[in-house]
């Protein structure tokens, strides 16, 4: 399926790159389907594309770059999905202040199940994780988790794979 | 809203899956216990309106913000 997204345009989705959120984010009840786009030259970042609001993206990054590390949740935690399955995401928010950090939200990752194609927001106790050291890419290895790459949609199409090791941060 | 009064040990059902017990009210504080469907997510509001206030502030950041971040190379040093 084709999308227009606001900040890429038209975005060809296969199916296989089709994200549902199991349970609803919060703050965004009415949002269902996503798309998970790697636009070339931004790693180690991606973008959860709403499918249904053509606004909405979040911007994401795995918690190994923000020096996080989550314990295994119980499938009960996050809504029923495998927890041995999770691959982590967190969002990020670029500050205003260009002298700030990056802020990832910590409390909140986002585990994704790439055997369903679907995802929830595992929501943490503040004491269950640790602040985030700040963001520290991990340079020598900017790709996303294997298991995410087939559910990844690229952009522009044809852009090089996320899974190249091309620094497109300077270290 | 709909307002009740229940004592210690009293309940309240939601529909045929939910139950929240009263367990212990003193000095201010009430202690409830909810039974529900493993999967239903229960949080306090205070977590709630910091995950929701998380989650729109990642939403959607300012058109070229992070090419600009990433070219101005905003980061942290590892």
């Amino acid at each position: 399926m084709t999308i227009y997204a606001s900040r890429f345009g038209p975005v060809e989705v296969p199916a296989n790159g089709l994200w549902q959120c199991r349970q609803p984010l919060a703050g965004f009840e009415e949002l269902r389907d996503f798309a998970l786009i790697q636009v070339a030259g931004q790693s180690p970042f991606v973008w959860l594309q709403s499918l249904e609001l053509q606004p909405i993206a979040f911007l994401l990054a795995e918690p190994r770059h923000f020096g996080l590390q989550y314990p295994r949740p119980a499938d009960a935690e996050v809504s029923g999905l495998a927890g041995a399955a999770c691959q982590f995401l967190v969002m990020v928010t670029i500050p205003e202040n260009k002298d700030e950090p990056l802020r990832p939200h910590h409390l909140g990752p986002l585990c994704l199940d790439p055997g369903s194609g679907e995802f929830v927001q595992w929501v943490l106790e503040p004491g269950r994780v640790a602040v985030s050291a700040g963001f520290r890419p991990q340079t020598e290895d900017l790709g996303l988790a294997p298991a995410l790459l087939p559910r990844l949609v690229r952009w522009p199409d044809g852009s090089a794979s996320p899974d190249s090791r091309s620094a497109s941060i300077a270290a | 809203m709909l307002i009740l009064t229940r004592r210690p040990g009293e309940a309240i059902r939601i529909g045929d899956k939910i139950r929240i017990v009263v367990v212990q009210a003193e000095a201010g504080k009430i202690r409830i216990g909810i039974e529900g469907p493993r999967e239903l997510p229960i949080l306090r509001e205070e977590l709630y309106t910091l995950i929701r206030e998380g989650n729109q502030q990642a939403n959607a950041p300012a058109d070229l913000a992070l090419e600009h971040w990433l070219a101005e190379g905003k980061k942290e040093k590892p």
